[in-house]
């Protein structure tokens, strides 16, 4: 794993070392170039730090509504597992798991929204499902390691 | 149908509330074949084996049990616990001992009065190798996993609450890979 930052925004977190990192404004977004054996998505992480639109947010209420927006788009999307959890420095967050189709393939998708300093956090892993077993661990431990600065 | 090698076995075994069993075969072509009982065999890509499972099963978030460590006790005993409650205080007494902690018994009791789906997978392949993911599965009462211990290591079960998390990645690498079945 290697230490990448996103200055401007004001995060950190380690990602494994064959995996390729491209910095977006809004943002940061990791994964393997690796084509997995289904041929669906390579296994991709990323991390979000954006302004609300309008109203009052908390991690729950931004995870309903992302996963809303979700179904919109994914195929047969099915909510596997939801809980109140913590990202770094005790940062409430909600994290979900859901799985959904892509042609014959089957991806995982495994989220945590939370609100730092009045913007919406949203981490978001997306991996082919087969390979979750070992995926599981490499998220996580991406997720735990994620920092957040006092500014951006 | 094609005739086609079968790389492995698929078995699913629903035994409560009652008992169903679905047989199958991950062809060499890459696809289950499951005999889900309604309309004849359902054929699925084996990426999408879990989706059709936790469709069937219902999988969805669930709370986790409050419990200290892993509880073991005989099968019978989780056979008493989900088909006779009423038994329930006596049966904890005998089943799981005095060192049974409050959080446990009351875990157990909120398992015991819950309406279960327990169901079993089993995915089998070459002379000996096979997984098997077991759970009883008590909706708002949360979800156990059940792992059968073998004679070496004394018989009876373990019982542990277990995440819908951890049910997904079981059952997403429940049939074998390459490296398995000696591809890789």
């Amino acid at each position: 794993m290697r230490l990448v930052e996103h200055a401007a925004l004001g995060f950190a977190l380690q990602v494994p070392d064959a995996w390729q990192t491209t910095e977006l404004p809004e943002g940061l977004v990791a994964g393997s170039e690796e084509m997995p054996d289904d041929l669906s998505l390579p296994p991709g992480f990323a991390v979000s730090l954006a302004g609300f639109g309008d109203g009052d947010h908390d991690a729950a209420s931004l995870s309903e509504q992302g996963l809303l927006e979700e179904t919109r788009w994914l195929t047969d999307l099915r909510l596997l597992d939801s809980e109140d959890t913590e990202l770094a420095s005790g940062l409430p967050a909600r994290r979900t798991l859901a799985t959904y189709r892509q042609g014959v393939s089957s991806l995982t998708l495994e989220q945590w929204h939370a609100v730092h300093r009045g913007r919406a956090l949203v981490i978001s892993a997306t991996g082919p499902t087969q390979d979750y077993a070992a995926l599981h661990d490499v998220w996580h431990a991406m997720a735990a390691s994620l920092r957040l600065g006092d500014e951006g | 149908m094609k005739a086609e090698t079968a790389l492995a076995t698929v078995s699913l075994d629903v035994l409560r509330p009652e008992r169903l069993s679905a047989a199958g075969v991950l062809r060499a072509d890459g696809v289950v074949e499951l005999d889900l009982g309604a309309g004849g065999p359902v054929e699925v890509d084996a990426p999408l084996l879990p989706n059709l499972l936790a469709d069937n099963l219902y999988l969805g978030p669930r709370p986790l049990p409050r419990v200290t460590g892993v509880l073991r006790c005989e099968r019978e005993a989780l056979d008493l616990l989900l088909d006779e409650p009423a038994q329930l205080d006596a049966l904890l007494a005998v089943a799981f001992g005095l060192d049974l902690d409050l959080d446990s018994a009351a875990a157990l009791g909120e398992l015991a009065a819950a309406s279960v789906l327990h169901w079993r997978l089993r995915c089998a392949w070459g002379t000996d190798r096979s997984r098997t993911c077991e759970i009883v599965d008590a909706g708002p009462a949360g979800a156990w996993r059940v792992a059968t211990l073998t004679d070496e290591l004394g018989g009876g079960i373990l019982l542990a609450p277990v995440t819908t998390t951890e049910i997904w990645r079981r059952l997403s690498a429940a049939l074998p890979a390459g490296a398995d079945l000696g591809d890789g």
